[in-house]
């Protein structure tokens, strides 16, 4: 029974002295068991990480070469004058940001009065996710 | 008062001939027992919802096969009657035929029950696949593809399979029934199912409500074992967000592991090869019909034979052994061995990817999609409620998937020979 199997080369080594002890069996089963999953799961990160590297290169080029040749197509249409975004010179926020954000708040609070004196932007942990993505992530997840 | 003999002898032949002097005869307490256990899990399902999709037909198919004279899974039989001692009837109505002996009979044959014939879907291998078929249409590989490492964590939750084969030698099973036993470790109701039709078909009946009792279970077994093996550190962990997998990613990846899985292991390829071609249908977008049909009306028809037919292989004389109890036994022992394995190889990435990786999302490298991921993020949120670990868990429970599928493979080349 067993030795129908195992000579197939996955454990030449067991090939030898097999018996159909309990012992014998035990070993075998769960040796080569854990052996072969491990060995295809592992073929399986290998083959992903060498495939994803080669599709990542692919995309990566083929966006170099599209910006190339928007950039070219940019410079040799005429400029358009693109509508500058109403952001205040001194750098500070726009007054529709400012009411988007109060409206958020007053959402929040309720009924609660408030007043904003002061925004900032927060600092963010760097590989943790905006608090848009956050609350993506939290609106999709909420059932579970 | 002629009147009266009559009726009463009719309601005496009636009571003779229905199934409530069966549960009084003989065994038919056994029966008796086995109607409160169908109705136990029946409540579970409807009361408490426990995986009731699946365990509401096996509960309702262990109720019908064990009620006495119901003869829903009767065997086929036939049996051949000189013609001399026929009656006119049977004759009529089978007709004659003439055997190498030269004699002529009437075969008269009797066709078996209706869940006998749905059940050859299972004896046969079929409906485990097909449901295979619509779980892989209904999964995301996004997660697994974007950090093939999962596939690390899918593998170690494996383990408790083949340790737990262990134990079902010691415990004096035979190793076909060994090799079922242990794949309850995988957490994976098909896969048992498909494992234990192969290889010990007698024992399908307790090791299926064995395997889904644990699946319904695992919110409950898993937490325990992640706090016990993680420090508060650990669990705190939070992962940076996966990267993005581009549609050809998505497409190739099921033709990939199909190839790959079915060269190196090829008593794995029907039910990897089912998983991934729902997968692809998915993730193709050209066959969207099919792949609906796959994920509803297909799944929804064979999960309603399959249940049915597996609860109806738990008869009393089969299902109230001591051997049900030791089979229930092992198969936590399995399910827990494999969340602990799981957990353990997860703390190994944790130490090894200094600090990037949070070892409970190894718990979900036992399959039972999508449960075990939630468990891992509700777990980890405990800890930092910030933390939305769902996402890579995901991909170490898709990942579980295919090494339970692989790990059947290798229990079937070995022991099904």
């Amino acid at each position: 029974m067993l030795t129908s199997y195992l000579p197939t080369g996955i454990l030449p080594c067991f090939a030898t002295e097999l018996s159909d002890s309990k012992g014998m069996l035990m070993a075998v089963i769960t040796c080569s068991g854990i052996l072969i999953v491990f060995v295809i799961l592992l073929l399986l990160i290998f083959i992903f990480y060498a495939y994803g590297g080669i599709i990542r290169a692919f995309t990566a080029s083929g966006e170099k070469k599209a910006a190339a040749a928007e950039k070219a197509k940019q410079a040799s249409a005429a400029p358009a004058a693109a509508p500058a975004p109403q952001q205040p010179d001194d750098g500070s926020i726009p007054t529709e940001i400012i009411a988007v954000i109060a409206a958020a708040v007053a959402a929040v609070s309720g009924e609660k009065k408030y007043a904003v004196k002061k925004i900032s932007r927060a600092q963010r942990q760097s590989g943790t996710r905006t608090a848009w993505a956050s609350s993506g992530i939290y609106e999709n997840t909420r059932p579970f | 008062m002629e009147i009266l003999n009559s009726i009463w002898a009719s309601i005496l032949s009636i009571l003779n001939d229905s199934g409530l002097l069966g549960l009084f005869e003989g065994d038919g307490w056994k029966n008796a027992i086995m109607i409160g256990v169908a109705c136990f899990l029946l409540y579970l399902a409807i009361g408490r919802q426990f995986e009731p999709l699946l365990l509401l037909p096996i509960a309702f198919g262990m109720l019908l096969v064990n009620l006495p004279l119901s003869g829903v899974m009767d065997v086929p039989t036939s049996e051949f009657i000189p013609l001399a001692k026929a009656s006119a009837t049977e004759i009529a109505k089978y007709g004659q035929v003439v055997l190498p002996d030269g004699q002529t009979y009437v075969e008269v044959t009797h066709s078996g029950g209706l869940l006998y014939y749905l059940y050859l879907g299972v004896k046969l291998g079929i409906y485990p696949p097909l449901i295979f078929l619509g779980i892989g249409a209904m999964s995301d590989f996004g997660p697994l593809i974007a950090n093939p490492k999962s596939f690390i964590l899918g593998a170690a939750a494996q383990i408790g399979i083949f340790f737990t084969f262990c134990g079902a030698i010691l415990l004096g099973f035979p190793s076909n029934v060994a090799g079922s036993i242990a794949i309850i470790g995988g957490a994976d109701g098909p896969t048992a199912i498909y494992v234990t039709s192969k290889l010990a078909a007698n024992y399908l009946g307790p090791i299926a409500v064995a395997a889904y009792s644990y699946m319904a279970l695992v919110p409950i077994i898993q937490p325990p074992i992640m706090r016990l093996l993680t420090t508060k550190k650990e669990r705190a962990v939070v992962m940076t967000q996966l990267r993005t997998v581009s549609k050809t990613e998505k497409i190739m990846f099921p033709i990939i592991v199909t190839i790959v899985v079915a060269l190196l292991l090829p008593s794995a390829a029907p039910l990897v090869g089912m998983l991934m071609l729902g997968n692809l249908m998915r993730e193709s977008g050209v066959v969207k019909r099919i792949s609906d049909a796959a994920q509803n009306e297909l799944m929804n028809i064979v999960t309603i034979f399959l249940g049915t037919t597996v609860g109806a292989t738990a008869r009393a004389e089969v299902f109230l052994t001591a051997e049900t109890l030791m089979i229930v036994g092992l198969g936590l022992a399995a399910f827990c061995l494999g969340t602990a394995f799981g957990v353990i190889f997860g703390k190994l990435m944790y130490i090894f990817t200094g600090g990037k990786v949070n070892p409970l999302i190894g718990s979900a490298g036992v399959s039972a999609v999508p449960m075990a991921a939630r468990v891992s993020q509700k777990v980890g949120q405990e800890e930092n409620p910030s933390n939305y670990l769902l996402m890579h868990a995901l991909g170490p429970n898709v990942a579980g998937v295919i090494g339970s599928a692989v790990a059947a493979g290798v229990l079937l080349a070995v022991l099904g020979k």
